[in-house]
């Protein structure tokens, strides 16, 4: 007994001098971690009914489409903050962080929404806007698309020269309440220049609405498919009729129907009296302009 | 329908979901604005209020809203609900929306518009106006119907099926004109036309880094307007031909066009790795018309073609069919190769090919020749047509975007645009060019400024646009809050477009600057200013086909729009609002546009309120012919009642 004691404390006592340094190499880590540890432990998640007792006014949050995601999903784990009786140890804040970080957070989950998967080249993103501008995740009284006010008041309030253009004498009914903003843009992804949405055959959005002008007509008037609806029309309002770019309608016309020489568009050109007030006016007789199904010359 | 039962319909609706909820621990949230509307003080010319406003008296629903969460576990076959309902009561525009959900199985919502779409505007189309005479020769009353519903089943899951039907209609009773040969008449014509949509498809979320959407869909379309014109017309031009009065004495006609379009489209985002992402999107579609026209007139015509002068009667029957294939695809990519930069290049790709035919039997059995000649034999004419047009328009772009700091960043990059336009045998093509450079500071989260510019360089002027040449785009905008409560933004957007082309040289100088200041230093008090300057310029060389002499077509627009609202708390909870904006429009057409409006509201109880309204629309035309003008008053008195719980 004494001699497997003795040996037992030999084998201890002879390496102790290399041991020693070694041990306490392998254990300092540990023993370091473990004490930074205790002063900053790792938060664990708390929760959404805890985080809710202090942060009550955000239970909103359960009326909108993250009432499936935890308050800890996005602003990370908060049984730290918790423990300091909150105030100290917050967890993420989305407050008057750039726009990158924010539009980052966001993405984690939403990047691959179909209507998403396109926003990097959207002029929204490439003008730096964060999420949070247009979006508001626990509001008091939540708004359609969890949007920060009413969708019409929220577009405005970058583009004000737009939301004029809606208060002029011919107009679409936004101002109105009948149409959106997003009926005929894609706030996330652009589609068409101008950030316009694309109606469901991939024409452009008007043709929801208007879908005698869209054809596809026998004879179709090349302006339409060319380029677009906007060729001849403003379509956020105008002081002129019918919401065109001019006042007069042979001025818009002539702009493509000018006596021109060795350019596909010359063809035909306006061959009439323009002086005489009766061929000033074109759609008198070219009525069909968009396109006709029985005159090549849009008659009827 | 009456304008009282229309607004009676949503009311009951409304109401009855109210009700239902009554004693239920639900959070629920119910909101309606009545009342009733009178007008007053009319004066000037009421077609065009109508054709601009169109806003009547009587009963209204001016909103309602409706909204509704059930607490979670509770088995029922939804557990949020949501309508809306605006502007019913004989408002020239009507809306619904219902969406209900339950989490993670299904979201469903339905929308319906209604507009009755007024257009009755004496100097547009009308080749009398310069004589004083006012009455449109183009004047529609139409009704546009649009509704439709969108399924989505195990929305957020790996594979979520959607399903999508809409109709879109037009009908009601229109005036149009009828050309013919060296002469035009007023006709009478009934708009009937409508468009269903149905397509259905599939979200494939298949792992973290894929995700699918597939789509397979079906349009169509169906037009059946018919026209008609019964009395003797004299038509537009009094001068005789060839010694010969042009006279409409009945007309008849009517379509049926038919179109079908089944399109397709699928998309897929694949992101590699952290630095890389990838999407593509590619759709179809093949457009399939098939038309019938047959129209049939009686009174004394000329033929230009056939040298002949028509009387009696006679009738055209055109039947004909077209096919449009289109395609449209766009491929991007975005590579990250450090945080500080960003690489995204773009491929798009739009391509639309009609192809058309018809067949035109034109008979008329009683001719003349052209000196008065008896001809026996009837003018029967029968024409073939074939039609092509092809647009191809290709894109490509490579943009780098460099992150300064977290809140600066700076991109430049180089798009190319290839357009490519085929008319029956005639084709051109044209490239463009264009730079394009911005810049973005976020000074703070209220205080940013912007600079987006674009220059753009076309190979050939074209004049099938004559924006598609030479273009200059600036855009520099700002916002700040330089003080508690308050905060200012503004912009300067500058357009040129050139065409330098001998024969048509065009410029446009388009040039907006706005600015708007909001300042709500306390509770009690906010304005809101708005102002905003647009110059427009548009300067195009033309021939005058009679002398084949050159001429300017000029067109100018100056507009000033501005605009000032104020709003007031002031005792027990009474909110005073006033508001007053007016465009201001000088230059080729000159007119103003003036629209003040006042509202009081004060509270009856905690949830219902009572409010006072005026508006008041002033429109005048400044020019030197026969100026139109209108004013109108509208008073309103209304409530808005607020029910719920919890929120």
């Amino acid at each position: 007994m004494a001699r497997r004691t003795e040996q037992r404390t030999g084998v201890f006592s002879r390496p102790s001098l290399l041991a020693l340094p070694a041990l306490a190499a392998f254990l300092l880590p540990g023993f370091l971690a473990s004490a930074a540890q205790e002063q900053n432990p790792k938060p664990e998640n708390v929760g959404d009914d805890m985080c809710l007792v202090c942060h009550d006014t955000y239970v909103s949050v359960k009326l909108t489409p993250h009432a499936a995601v935890s308050c800890e999903d996005c602003h990370s784990a908060g049984s730290l903050h918790v423990a300091a009786g909150g105030g100290e140890e917050r967890p993420l804040s989305f407050k008057d962080r750039e726009f990158g970080w924010v539009n980052g957070q966001c993405l984690s989950c939403h990047r691959q929404d179909e209507h998403m998967t396109g926003f990097s080249k959207s002029l929204h993103a490439r003008s730096e806007l964060s999420c949070a501008t247009c979006h508001q995740m626990h509001p008091e009284q939540p708004k359609s698309g969890m949007l920060v006010s009413s969708e019409q008041e929220l577009c405005a309030d970058c583009h004000a020269p737009v939301a004029a253009e809606f208060r002029m004498p011919f107009r679409h009914p936004v101002e109105e309440g009948a149409m959106r903003c997003s009926d005929c843009h894609a706030p996330h992804a652009a589609e068409l220049p101008g950030q316009r949405r694309m109606a469901v055959s991939h024409e452009e959005s008007c043709v929801k609405c208007h879908a005698d002008k869209k054809g596809p007509f026998v004879f179709q008037h090349a302006a339409l498919e060319a380029a677009d609806c906007q060729s001849c029309h403003l379509p956020h309002g105008s002081v002129n009729a019918k919401m065109l770019t001019r006042s007069r309608v042979d001025q818009l016309c002539l702009e493509c129907h000018s006596m021109s020489i060795g350019t596909a568009g010359s063809q035909p050109f306006a061959f009439h009296d323009l002086r005489s007030p009766r061929f000033r006016n074109c759609t008198t007789c070219h009525r069909e302009i968009h396109g006709s199904n029985v005159s090549p010359a849009f008659l009827r | 329908m009456s304008s009282f039962q229309r607004l009676i319909v949503p009311l009951l609706l409304l109401s009855l979901a109210t009700v239902a909820l009554q004693g239920q621990e639900r959070r629920y949230r119910f909101f309606m604005d009545a009342g009733h509307r009178w007008d007053y003080n009319r004066s000037g010319n009421q077609d065009l209020y109508r054709s601009q406003i169109d806003l009547g008296q009587g009963p209204k629903l001016f909103a309602s809203e409706f909204f509704l969460v059930l607490p979670d576990g509770e088995d029922r076959f939804f557990d949020r609900l949501e309508m809306r309902m605006n502007d019913w009561g004989g408002e020239p525009y009507n809306t619904a929306y219902v969406s209900f959900s339950k989490r993670g199985l299904y979201e469903f919502r339905f929308d319906y518009l209604n507009s009755q779409y007024f257009s009755s505007i004496p100097d547009f189309a009308n080749p009398f106006f310069e004589e004083g005479n006012l009455s449109s020769q183009h004047r529609q009353a139409l009704e546009y119907k649009n509704f439709g519903f969108h399924l989505k089943l195990l929305p957020g899951r790996r594979i979520s099926p959607f399903f999508e039907y809409r109709r879109g209609s037009r009908d009601g009773e229109a005036v149009t004109t009828l050309a013919a040969d060296g002469d035009e008449f007023v006709i009478d014509a009934l708009a009937d036309s409508h468009s269903d949509d149905i397509r259905g498809g599939v979200s494939l979320k298949l792992r973290d880094d894929l995700a699918i959407y597939l789509e397979q869909g079906f349009r169509w379309y169906r037009n059946q307007d018919e026209f008609s014109a019964l009395g003797l017309q004299e038509g537009n031009s009094d001068r005789p031909f060839l010694g010969r009065d042009i006279v409409l004495e009945s007309y008849e006609a009517r379509n049926d066009f038919e179109a079908t379009v089944p399109f397709s489209t699928g998309s897929v985002a694949y992101q590699p790795s952290d630095s890389l992402s990838l999407r593509g999107k590619l759709s179809y579609s093949l457009a399939d018309l098939d038309t019938a026209f047959r129209d049939e007139a009686s009174g004394s015509f000329l033929s230009f073609p056939a040298l002949r002068i028509l009387y009696g009667q006679g009738g055209r029957d055109t039947t004909g069919s077209a096919k449009r294939p289109s395609i449209y695809g766009d491929f991007s990519a975005d590579w990250q190769p450090i945080p500080q930069l960003l690489i995204q290049e773009r491929f798009t790709l739009r391509r639309f090919h009609t192809s058309g035919s018809a067949l035109s039997s034109f008979l008329f059995s009683d001719v003349e020749g052209i000196q008065g000649e008896p001809r026996d034999d009837p003018l029967s004419e029968e024409r073939l047509f074939d039609t092509f047009l092809a647009t191809d328009v290709n894109t490509q772009e490579l943009l780098a975007k460099v992150f300064v700091t977290s809140r600066f960043a700076i991109r430049g990059g180089h798009r190319f645009e290839n357009r490519r336009l085929e008319v029956g045998s005639e084709v051109f093509e044209s490239d463009r060019n264009l730079l394009i450079l911005g810049a973005s500071y976020q000074f703070s989260t209220r205080n940013s400024l912007a600079l987006d510019m674009e220059l753009g360089v076309a190979d050939q002027p074209t004049v099938f646009r004559t924006d598609a040449s030479d273009t200059f785009r600036l855009r520099l905008k700002g916002r700040m809050a330089p003080l508690p409560g308050l905060a200012v933004s503004g912009s300067v957007v500058v357009l040129d477009r050139d065409n330098d082309q001998e024969d048509i040289d065009l410029a446009t100088r388009d040039r907006t600057y706005s600015l708007q200041v909001r300042y709500a230093p306390f509770e009690r008090f906010s304005l809101a200013v708005d102002y905003q300057r647009s110059d427009y310029d548009s300067d195009l060389l033309f021939v005058v086909p009679q002398t084949f002499q050159r001429d300017r077509s000029l067109f100018t627009e100056r507009g000033d729009y501005g605009g000032a609202y104020l709003n007031l708390l002031l005792i027990r909870g009474a909110e005073l609002s006033l508001g007053y904006s007016f465009w201001d429009v000088n230059g080729s057409f000159p007119q103003s546009f003036h629209r003040p409006t006042a509202r009081l509201q004060a509270p009856l109880s905690r949830n219902l309120s009572a409010y006072l309204q005026w508006n008041s629309y002033d429109y005048q035309q400044r020019g030197d012919l026969f100026p139109q003008e209108y004013q109108v008053q509208l008073l309103t008195v209304g409530f808005r009642l607020r029910l719920g719980n919890d929120f």
